[in-house]
């Protein structure tokens, strides 16, 4: 064990040759692994000057969205986006109920145990939604001129000045976008992200309508039933 | 063997730009701490420190062939966190949300410390943890903190105290496990 710690420790510094580093990059998933490579980046935190402030309570840990973990035949380019999504976790089903987001997925993914197209079709799907929701996480990746500007003031939200798309009513703000690209989305999905939500709404076109901000269930609801889409 | 510590991450982020998932895990929990510390350090926010970390660790899979390795990829990661971190200070919802926090705030080179107790607990954990550092054995803590203090690498540490490669390495590894079992036995209780 002392042998495998002292490569990790080697690792941690970028110390080992390529083929050394590819052989413990397929160990990088296992929990002991990666509780000593934290333990190792901890110390680091704590020693380097900027790590001083906070060596209590940074002991943050990197959480994998639970919802992609019962998939096993995702592919690499899920999983690559798993292993992004940090704090991204699907809202208990039992919440959900009224957006109607549980049910259709919940088939989906019966259907696709047992069949290869339906597989295939969900991997679609999950991995557009995805990568739509990274880009919309990092909004430096969504374009300008997909920003969508209703006006909003019959729910009590006003378009923040200079910030096309940012919406605010005081005490919650959030970011409205419409994806041009067919995602395939057929009912609204949404996500919780620290103390944002991503809401996903299927428009009539295809397209995806995005709301991301600190927005209430409820409060999203209202801001899509006010907002007159053809 | 990397020569150069600026380089120390090349290779991971040459697999992160074949889109290798497991390299960029490697990095993030490399340097999550760090940035998160960073970070909390400036919104004085656990929630938006965890936000804002996932924000900087996302940015950097999407933006990752903008790295040339011009300089330490810490300090490049380091840049991107305080990209966002000022665009999250001077947003119109943070501010409406921080209007009793000086305008100072939005300057990332100010300290600023909303809870002076906290402060001083981690200021004392660290001093605690230097403390057992400068009391490990003198071979183990030249190797350690020529490492972690000075950014060296095992080569040149090899160099410096004139041993060969393979025992920096072992000593460097003993040195973090020293501190390793201090922290747990020591520290933990508190």
């Amino acid at each position: 064990m002392n042998d495998i710690n002292e490569k990790l420790s080697a690792l941690f510094d970028g110390e080992l040759s390529p083929s050394e580093t590819d052989d413990l990059l397929t160990m990088i998933n296992d929990d002991d692994v990666q509780e000593r490579l934290k333990d190792y980046a901890q110390i680091s935190a704590m020693v380097s000057e900027k790590g001083v402030e906070e060596s209590k309570i940074n002991l943050i840990s990197i959480k994998f969205p639970d919802f992609l973990q019962y998939r096993p035949w995702l592919s690499n380019g899920m999983s690559a986006a798993a292993a992004i999504l940090l704090t991204v976790f699907l809202i208990n089903p039992s919440d959900s109920g009224r957006l109607g987001f549980n049910s259709e997925a919940q088939s989906e993914i019966q259907a696709a145990i047992n069949s290869d197209e339906a597989k295939n079709n969900i991997i679609r799907i999950e991995e557009g939604l995805l990568e739509h929701m990274f880009d919309v996480l990092d909004q430096s990746n969504l374009s300008n001129k997909n920003q969508f500007n209703p006006n909003l003031t019959n729910v009590g939200f006003q378009n923040s000045l200079n910030r096309p798309g940012h919406y605010t009513n005081g005490q919650e703000n959030f970011y409205m976008h419409v994806a041009t690209k067919d995602l395939g989305l057929k009912k609204v999905r949404y996500w919780k992200s620290g103390k944002n939500m991503v809401y996903l709404f299927p428009l009539p076109n295809g397209k995806v309508l995005t709301l991301y901000g600190n927005l209430s269930p409820e409060e999203a609801n209202r801001v899509i039933n006010s907002i007159n889409i053809k | 063997m990397n020569t150069k510590n600026n380089n120390e991450d090349s290779y991971l982020i040459e697999k992160v730009k074949e889109r290798n998932q497991d390299a960029f895990k490697l990095l993030m929990i490399k340097y999550q701490p760090r940035i998160y510390s960073a970070l909390y350090g400036y919104v004085k926010s656990k929630e938006d420190a965890e936000d804002l970390t996932q924000q900087v660790f996302i940015r950097v899979w999407n933006k990752i062939d903008s790295f040339r390795g011009d300089s330490a990829f810490f300090t490049w990661l380091y840049r991107v966190a305080i990209n966002i971190a000022k665009n999250h200070v001077t947003s119109a919802g943070y501010k409406k949300q921080k209007l009793n926090i000086s305008d100072e705030i939005a300057n990332f080179e100010y300290p600023h410390f909303d809870s002076p107790e906290l402060s001083i607990e981690s200021s004392e954990t660290s001093k605690i943890i230097k403390d057992f550092i400068s009391s490990l054995p003198e071979i183990l803590k030249t190797a350690f903190i020529l490492r972690e203090y000075d950014g060296k690498s095992y080569e040149e540490i090899a160099e410096i105290i004139d041993c060969p490669v393979g025992t920096v390495r072992s000593r460097i590894f003993r040195a973090r496990e020293a501190i390793l079992d201090f922290i747990k036995e020591e520290l933990s209780n508190e």
